[in-house]
């Protein structure tokens, strides 16, 4: 913060693009600013304001939500209401509060790469795809992109914008486990799953703040897939899951309760969303 | 960097650092309204509205308001006569030491501009991010609820 | 006969209300001062180290450094920080700047500098050399022998045993505890372990230091003490009293924080090298890691029953940790034991403490004073006791409690102040707070009730008392004087930190003289104003100070009287204040602006100035009973508070409003005290979390429904019968809520924050052994 010099207001993508790739490593994309002014980084020496860069929209129709770079958790909240039963609306609620989803954008909530960011394991189960722009237009996963913890793999390349598919028959839940309201997840979990014909088909389940980055629990996974989801497998896939999260140590909680949380969240999660609602794509 | 800005409704020029807060900016221009508490966007007593938006104005540059139009506490009311949400926090015992009040009142005042008559359960969750160590949240709460009362019987 | 009250008593809207709604400039850093220098500190990075050279002069050659002050540019004199009546009773610890630090973060030098920018980068400039120490990180290992001396200094004084690292000590007994626990049908004896917790007033400490035309320093402090911090700052400086004039403006919270002098010295001497305005001003960090915190402790309770749920003995050890200075050291573990043992009768008490130096984050004075520490266990005991007798626990109290008339000996024996008098129960509101709590909770109907399924209901409660000032160790002293439209211009010197004193006093005033509240212009901690207080701390304003305004209101209106009675050729005796007017029996009357003219302009000229002063040995415990609903999580361990109910005899709601926002801000800060907060040090005495995410208070999503219930047992010393309230509900959601624990899913929980992994470990062992008994 103390080198920050240069504020620069593209306006469209391609020219942030271009500005960052002049900069490199010197400059910053800037959403709402909310994660360079909390941790001051030394050494950035401009800004690249993306909020009014034409990437600010959502779009919704039956087959996906599309959240643009620029738009702020507000709108995404907004726009992402009718996907997979509310759960991502709810993950994005409790990302941030009010006067933060205010200024904040998803994209920088992804591309901040908090191991702990309550968007991320939501978007995660349920297929997100991002745009990224750089040298080339690509679309990846939001896996293919983080690397560790505030670390992602980036590099000039802007989230032009996040691809949430509306899939029918999905059943989906979130839960962000924190000592207050206003508090980083100590643990959050997002799982999607369908019910076929008795057994559990397309089962993703993703988890926030047990290690170096958000992380498919794939073990777990692919011992619910294909099987009928009774609640001894259930316990069973608990225990999966809280030998596979990489959890540490600190103020927050210790190792040994992220773990066990995992799994107990894990479970409920899975329960609840068997329980619940399946989506529709165009509800 | 020279920008322009509209802060409760006049237009100003500043010359700012580019690293400087919004926040700084303000203080430094007279309104001290706007409270410096924690700097990391934790406890909203920065809060100023932006555009149509509250926002923490610690955890903004001052360049990203450029060309905006900024509210702050000071701006919410007009001469002696007080916003209703200011009333209805004198009014109803919302204030002690006052510190983290003009927060809460500018993020209440511009949510009731989202949603006019929320619930009990709504508005805490808007104050989520306005920390208040005097309050206990009871009376800022009914006092918001109360403003939405006042306003409907008027 | 008493008319009824047109003032006190009501919902007055605060006196400064609209100016803190609108963000007027009210508070110390809400100035524009021209010249002003800004201040950065630089800390030690040991939490225990001999300075063995600092090295300043490249900093004070960086553009726009103004001074650079180390333990070289201050007088080697030592102080204590701690905001209390002359002589202070803790001890004298501490200098502006030592070449020694003693806790990580112990502040080494500070520059003054044109910019906070500037002043940074100077401070990265300073070249320290240390010799580090080792340092003693356990408060449990400050007594051994060979631990490391933390003040092996020589000039420090006050100290009860440096070379143990000892700083203060208590040991005192009532009846025979012995005695008591061999007549004991049973005996109970358990642990308590309570955190360090952080004040986090919103508003950090602040000063700004200038000096005024006439060369007189002049301190704009956020302080809860204008008085002690003149006359302690003046002290450390060695400069005369009369050339401090403190000015106390709005202050953002203080909760115990700002009874201390802190920031004022270092401010003071950068304006004395300067010539310039000083400000300083702590980070949000700095508040977390070298401000002050509550006092952790290490609390062993035993007490002794007999089967009819009688107590025969209570007998409390007490192990505190102060941190590396003995700020209020003796007298916040002092009320760990004489708060919570005088409320149950028992002729046998013991009250056995120490008080260690430790190379970590300085303990001090915080809401409550010791007290939460306190009946936390004694509270959680107390529920043990009725469930071991197989009582209600709210039937146990009502058997135990101090009753109207008694005696409270512990007071006299280990309290706090010089008064050092028993403490005699002149009204005590505890049965009517037994049963509106009891009652509006739902107690009998939800207790015993947790249901099934993973989210257990529970409900828990305690009984708590605190005071109204220090015993003995109080006088205020305020003057009112009368302008021409029946106006009133009241100085005190009392200081509004939030509670809402000025309102409060504001309401006193009018009441007596029988005027508007709007008519009563208050200045509060001014100290070139005519007035004095010892500060508000220990719940006194409202008791003690609200008495003196009571006694300056009446001096007036006395003099308005006789003014009056001149005017009407009335016997000034049986005329009335009221309204705005002074009326006769016969209905005669006068305007009060009348009587203000006449006396500003009339024949016999004279100024009505009303002038009261108190001081008193009494200091009579406000009560309350407090009941609450927890769900409990038995798979995750967490607590969720459900509905807290207070119900709180404070004698007299001078401001039913007032009373009940500080009832309601007590319990979110002891909520989190049970729950959430929890400063945390690392392996090399450094705090982990300093900052509002990682340190957490309640927030708005986090708090449980509360329902306050005002309780008025009239007390006969108070004003209007007024006792305290600021402070005493704080004590009651960590027991609280730890008793509703056991209701919910019989697990006790004696370590605090009661943390959900706390909560799952010790449902994790009540499995294990009740797995263990089937076996």
């Amino acid at each position: 913060m103390r080198d920050l010099r240069e504020y620069h207001r593209p306006s469209s993508a391609a020219e942030a693009v271009r500005l960052k790739r002049e900069y490199g490593a010197k400059a910053v994309y800037l959403g709402g600013s909310t994660d360079l002014l909390v941790h001051r980084p030394a050494g950035v020496e401009a800004a690249i304001d993306i909020r009014h860069a034409g990437i600010d929209y959502v779009r919704v129709d039956d087959s996906e939500v599309v959240i643009g770079g620029g738009a702020l958790l507000r709108d995404a909240e907004k726009a992402v209401a009718g996907v997979a039963g509310g759960m991502l609306r709810q993950a994005v609620r409790e990302t941030a509060p009010w006067l933060i989803r205010n200024a904040a954008t998803l994209a920088g909530n992804i591309a901040n790469a908090s191991p702990a960011a309550d968007s991320v394991p939501a978007l995660m189960v349920l297929g997100a795809r991002l745009v990224l722009w750089g040298e080339a237009e690509e679309e990846v996963s939001i896996e293919d992109i983080l690397s560790g913890p505030h670390r992602t793999l980036l590099g000039d390349r802007l989230i032009r914008e996040i691809r949430v598919p509306r899939t029918d028959g999905v059943r989906a839940a979130f839960h962000k486990l924190a000592r207050s309201a206003s508090d980083i997840a100590l643990v959050n979990v997002a799982v999607a799953l369908k019910l076929e014909g008795g057994v559990a088909r397309d089962v993703v389940i993703a988890l926030g703040a047990v290690a170096p980055t958000a992380i498919r629990a794939r073990q777990a996974e692919a011992a619910l897939e294909g099987m009928p989801p009774t609640e001894e497998l259930l316990v069973e896939v608990e225990k999966v899951v809280a030998d596979e999260v990489r959890p540490i140590s600190d103020w927050r909680a210790s190792e040994g309760y992220r773990r066990r949380m995992s799994g107990v969240f894990v479970r409920r999660l899975l329960s609840q969303a068997l329980n619940g609602e399946q989506s529709r794509a165009a509800a | 960097m020279k920008i322009e800005v509209t802060v409760n409704g006049e237009s100003q020029e500043w010359e700012v650092p580019v690293n400087q807060t919004l926040l700084d900016a303000l203080r430094l221009r007279g309104l001290p309204g706007t409270k410096r508490v924690c700097e990391s966007g934790e406890c909203g007593a920065c809060a100023v509205i932006v555009d149509g938006l509250a926002l923490d104005s610690c955890i903004l540059l001052a360049v990203q308001a450029a060309g905006m139009s900024i509210v702050t506490v000071e701006g919410l009311s007009t001469g002696s006569q007080l916003h209703p949400v200011q009333e209805a926090f004198t009014q109803n015992g919302a204030i002690q030491c006052g510190f983290c009040i003009p927060g809460m009142i500018v993020t209440a005042a511009n949510y009731l501009e989202e949603n006019p008559s929320p619930t009990q359960e709504e508005i805490r969750h808007v104050f989520v991010g306005n920390l208040c160590r005097c309050t206990g949240y009871k009376k800022p709460i009914e006092a918001v609820l109360s403003a939405v009362r006042d306003d409907d019987t008027s | 006969m008493k008319t009824e009250l047109s003032v006190v008593g009501h919902r007055s809207r605060k006196v400064d209300a609209a100016k803190l709604a609108t963000g007027r400039a009210a508070f110390t850093d809400d100035v524009e001062m021209r010249g002003l220098l800004h201040t950065k500190l630089v800390k030690s990075p040991h939490a225990h180290a001999r300075i063995v050279n600092v090295d300043t002069s490249r900093a004070a050659r960086v553009p726009g450094v103004h001074a650079v002050i180390t333990y070289k540019d201050v007088p080697r004199i030592p102080y204590t920080s701690a905001g209390q009546s002359w002589p202070e009773p803790s001890p004298y610890d501490q200098f502006v700047l030592d070449n020694k630090v003693r806790f990580m973060g112990d502040p080494v030098a500070a520059v003054a500098a044109e910019t906070p920018e500037i002043a940074a980068q100077a401070v990265a400039c300073i070249d320290v050399e240390y010799e580090e120490l080792p340092a003693v990180l356990d408060p449990h290992l400050s007594m051994e022998p060979g631990a490391p001396v933390i003040h092996d200094e020589s000039e420090s004084y006050g100290i009860y045993d440096p070379s143990r690292n000892l700083a203060a000590h208590i040991d005192v007994e009532i009846g025979d505890v012995e005695r008591g626990i061999r007549e004991a049908d049973i005996v109970l004896r358990n642990e308590f372990f309570v955190q360090y917790q952080q004040h986090t007033c919103l508003e950090p400490h602040v000063t700004i230091c200038f000096f005024d035309e006439d060369g007189r320093l002049v301190v704009r402090t956020s302080t809860q003490i204008p008085y002690h911090a003149r006359r302690m700052l003046a002290f450390a400086l060695e400069i005369p009293v009369k050339d401090v004039h403190i000015i106390k403006p709005r202050v953002g919270g203080g909760f115990g924080n700002k009874q201390e002098v802190v920031t004022e010295p270092i401010a003071a001497v950068l304006a004395m090298k300067t010539g310039r305005p000083v400000k300083l001003e702590y980070t949000r960090t700095e508040e977390f890691t070298i401000a002050r915190n509550r006092h952790p402790q290490h609390l062993w309770l035993t007490t002794g029953l007999r089967r009819d749920g009688t107590i025969t003995a209570n007998s409390l050890k007490v192990l505190t940790n102060t941190g590396a200075y003995g700020t209020h050291a003796l007298t916040v573990t002092g009320n760990t034991g004489t708060k919570p043992l005088p409320l149950y009768r028992t002729q046998n008490m013991k009250f056995f403490a120490d008080i260690v130096y430790t190379n970590l984050p300085i303990s001090g004075a915080f809401r409550g004073y010791g007290a939460p520490q306190g009946f936390f266990a004694m509270e959680v005991q107390m529920d043990e006791a009725a469930e071991a007798v197989g009582m209600d626990p709210v039937d146990f109290r009502r058997l135990n409690h101090i009753r109207l008339g008694e005696t409270d000996l512990m007071s006299a024996a280990a309290g706090e102040g010089s008064g050092k008098k028993p403490r005699v129960m002149h009204s005590v509101g505890l049965p009517e707070c037994l049963d509106r709590g009891a009652e509006a909770s739902g107690w009998a109907a939800k207790r015993c009730n947790p249901g099934s399924g993973v989210k257990r209901r529970g409900m828990g409660m305690c009984i708590l008392m605190q005071g109204s000032g220090v015993a003995g160790d109080e006088l205020a002293a305020a003057a009112l004087k009368m302008n021409e439209d029946a106006s009133f211009n009241l100085h005190v010197g009392s200081a509004d930190i939030g509670t809402g004193s000025d309102t409060t006093l504001c309401q006193v005033a009018a009441e007596v003289l029988g005027v508007p509240i709007e008519n009563i212009i208050i200045r509060s901690g001014d100290t070139d104003d005519i007035s004095f207080d010892y500060g508000a701390y220990a719940s006194s304003t409202a008791y003690i100070t609200g008495t003196c305004v009571l006694k300056a209101a009446e001096d007036a209106r006395q003099q308005i009287v006789a003014v009056a009675a001149r005017m009407m050729e009335e016997d000034p005796e049986g005329l009335l204040v009221h309204e705005g007017r002074v009326t006769s029996l016969e209905g005669k009357s006068v305007t009060l602006r009348e009587v203000a003219l006449e006396c500003l302009y009339g024949e016999n000229k004279t100024l009505v100035i009303g002038r009261g002063t108190h001081a008193t040995k009494d200091s009579p415990p406000p009560f309350v009973a407090m009941f609450a609903e927890v769900e409990v999580d038995i798979e995750t361990g967490q607590i969720r508070p459900v509905h807290i109910v207070s119900a709180v005899d404070v004698g007299k709601a001078l401001n039913p409003d007032i009373c009940e926002g500080q009832v309601e801000g007590a319990v979110a800060q002891g909520l989190g005290y049970a729950l959430t907060e929890e400063v945390q040090i690392g392996d090399r005495g450094q705090v982990l979390n300093p900052t509002f995410m990682d340190y957490k208070i309640f927030c708005a999503d986090d708090m449980p429904e509360l329902t306050t219930i005002l309780v008025e047992a009239e007390e006969p010393t108070g004003p209007f019968g007024a006792k305290s309230v600021a402070e005493i509900a704080i004590n009651g959601p960590a027991p609280a809520i730890s008793n509703a624990v056991y209701d919910a899913v019989g697990i006790r929980l004696r370590s605090l924050p009661m943390t959900p992994e706390k909560v799952l470990a010790a449902l994790d062992e009540k499995s294990e052994r009740s797995a263990q008994v089937s076996l």
